[in-house]
């Protein structure tokens, strides 16, 4: 009875099955618990319960280095068996590896990216005699810096056997063209101070789950943000930022002449004024009946500060404050479509996204002053009590 | 925000507008938009086409053909659907020179553009020579990978008859509730309800004259919606020609993108309006 052999039998033990025998069970109140903890799958068990049960195949290192042999389909090294057995319960993949093995997988090794891609177009030689290309797939730029931080300590695995080739599973990105992207795991070993080269690298963090850390650092990478796309001189137009504005954008007109002035200020910004969100947006191109008036010129500033806040500063006292959006994790590419030639032109992948909104201070101040300057000012009025009738 | 905080840097903001620019997003995408190195070397590109007043776009990424990545028999099998799909909806691909053999074979991934509508006023901005220079968006797509052809494969195998009891396809779409039942349905439960109750009956019947009462109400919505439908698959596509970021024209737009002028625009409205608008709307 299993009462019995739990001694006392409030006090839990673990035993293998949460299975309720009907003695353990009574139908008035207590029911005898029997907690039992789900051992996570550890290795070294795993590979010591599987080893004993195939008696005809010795528990060897010959096995485990087998099992985790990741060739292209060949699974638990099932196809190789020349002079085994045909029955081979081996072990494959991750939990193959011995207690020697266990320490591996837990280090932590950033699969090798291959040198940032600026021109995504740079094609990589397939080399058809291996049957993969042994090349990664191209990054988009976002998260090539992450990989960049890569830890010296290569793991030596065992020697490989005839035929079989280990390949660490963080790499297997770098296996071929169509190959996955490998999970990318987290530094344990991250130095609590971040090196300047750090700081500038690490342009994702706006993703980590540490939310703290993530706003004091999305104002860091933002500066660097800037910082970077100023001084790199070489590539600075590559940095596409997406600015997501409050509707209506100022509108803005060419100053050259008198006619200019006096034209209807219909321009592109205020053209999406009116756009409710199921109403058909229309482009420059497309429509007929749209004045596009064609701007270019000076509108503003944009004034970074050393705590990392950003301002944009327009005419009429305009202040908008920059801050970062949510990053998309997947592509974007910022294109020209151009109807006349028909042609898209790709200028570039988006890099970041930013997001721009009044300054409250401004707007309350300036709405202030909008709604005194609109009611006639009495001498005195200072002293008289203002009745608020909206 | 501290009056010590100090200004590090300030750069000019020019506006242009000269081109049409969108954002294309690929949310199920996470590499560059690119042919693989095996499509480009036997002479694959990436192409595109466009059905201006649907606003639907399409690209065409070929695909890695090479054996150890690619089900050659499966290939063909979805080649031929897509072959169908094409001639069903007109829109096969003029001159299909190049192909493979005599079988078509599926060698693109087909991403279809869907148009996201904008919140608030969307911007370009890329910062060059320590001046941030804008330019309006004015559409975003989202585009994702169309599987039309597997609807064909799916109709083919339907239509084979009942016997594939292993096969993967469902019975199709579930019925409009708008549209009248079909009549061997409609057959079937007054079958069903002459066996059993009275109550039945009646209740069957109600219900078929509810759905003829309410007919010409609901379905506008989807007749609309049908036009819609239909008005799009009828307009044809036109090709576009894709230069991607490396190309000569993509320079030249990029060229296009800056502002050149450096005189200062003249403001109209201030920053009130952004709350007075939204109180109008």
């Amino acid at each position: 009875m299993s009462e019995t052999t739990s001694g006392s039998g409030s006090k839990p033990k673990a035993i293998s099955s949460l299975a309720k025998r009907p003695s353990e069970v009574t139908r008035q109140g207590t029911q005898k618990l029997k907690f039992v903890p789900t051992l996570p799958a550890r290795r070294s068990k795993d590979a010591v319960k599987i080893e004993p049960v195939p008696d005809t195949i010795p528990a060897s290192s010959n096995d485990r280095g087998r099992g985790r042999g990741r060739g292209r389909g060949e699974g638990s090294g099932r196809g190789r068996g020349g002079p085994r057995p045909p029955v081979e319960m081996v072990a494959s993949g991750p939990f193959a590896l011995g207690p020697a093995m266990a320490g591996t997988s837990s280090s932590r090794r950033f699969a090798q990216a291959a040198t940032p891609i600026p021109a995504p177009s740079k094609t990589k030689a397939s080399s058809l005699g291996a049957g993969l290309s042994q090349t990664a797939a191209p990054k988009i730029k976002r998260e090539e810096h992450k990989l960049e931080k890569d830890e010296q300590d290569e793991e030596i695995y065992s020697d490989a056997d005839e035929g079989v080739e280990i390949i660490d599973m963080e790499n297997v990105g770098q296996m071929d063209w169509m190959a996955p992207d490998s999970i990318i795991k987290e530094k344990t070993k991250r130095p609590k101070k971040e090196d300047p080269d750090a700081t500038e690298v690490n342009i994702a963090n706006a993703l980590d789950g540490d939310e703290d850390e993530a706003d004091e650092k999305d104002l860091e990478t933002m500066f660097d943000d800037f910082n970077k796309m100023n001084y790199d001189a070489d590539n600075d137009s590559q940095y596409l930022c997406l600015f997501q504005f409050p509707s209506p954008f100022p509108t803005f007109s060419a100053q050259l002449s008198d006619t200019m002035q006096t034209d209807a200020p219909v321009t592109p910004g205020s053209k999406k004024v009116t756009f409710a969100p199921d109403v058909k947006l229309e482009t420059e191109d497309l429509s007929s009946t749209s004045e596009v008036k064609e701007l270019d010129g000076l509108i503003g500033h944009l004034e970074v500060y050393r705590s990392g806040a950003r301002k944009i500063r327009l005419a009429n006292g305009i202040v908008l404050d920059v801050s970062p959006a949510s990053q998309p994790s997947f592509l974007e590419h910022a294109v020209h479509l151009d109807m006349k030639e028909n042609k898209l032109a790709i200028l570039g992948e988006l890099f970041r996204h930013y997001l721009v909104a009044p300054d409250i201070d401004a707007l309350l101040n300036a709405m202030d002053a909008l709604d005194s300057g609109s009611q006639t000012v009495l001498a005195g009025e200072e002293n008289l009590i203002r009745m608020d009738i909206t | 925000m501290n009056e010590q905080d100090e200004i590090i840097n300030r750069m000019p903001i020019r506006l242009s507008n000269r081109l049409s620019l969108q954002i294309h997003q690929f949310p199920l995408l996470s590499r560059p938009l690119q042919a693989p190195p095996s499509a480009e070397a036997s002479g694959k590109r990436i192409t595109a086409r466009i059905k201006p007043q649907s606003r639907v776009l399409e690209i065409h990424v070929p695909a890695d053909t090479r054996t150890e990545v690619y089900n050659s028999e499966r290939g063909h099998e979805f080649g031929k659907g897509q072959l169908d799909d094409d001639r069903e909806k007109n829109q096969e691909r003029k001159g299909g020179k190049g192909r493979e053999g005599e079988e078509p074979r599926l060698a693109e991934i087909r991403l279809r553009s869907e148009e996201i509508p904008h919140r608030g006023v969307q911007m370009l901005g890329i910062v060059h020579e320590n001046e941030l220079h804008l330019h309006p968006i004015s559409a975003t797509h989202q585009f994702r990978p169309t599987l039309t052809y597997l609807d064909i494969l799916s109709r083919k195998s339907k239509r084979r008859g009942g016997d594939d009891s292993d096969s993967d396809s469902d019975d199709g779409p579930p019925p409009d509730p708008d549209e009248p039942v079909p009549v061997t349905a409609a057959k079937k439960k007054e079958k069903k309800a002459t066996a059993g109750d009275a109550k039945e009956v009646q209740v069957s019947a109600r219900r078929t004259d509810d759905k003829a009462g309410n007919l010409s109400q609901l379905s506008n919505a989807r007749k609309e919606m049908l036009a819609i439908i239909r008005a799009e698959q009828d307009e044809s596509w036109q090709d576009l020609q894709f230069c991607g970021m490396t190309t000569e024209e993509a320079g030249h737009s990029l060229d296009q993108f800056f502002s050149y002028r450096s005189e200062e625009l003249h403001c109209s409205t201030d920053v009130t309006t952004f709350l007075t608008a939204a109180q109008k709307a």
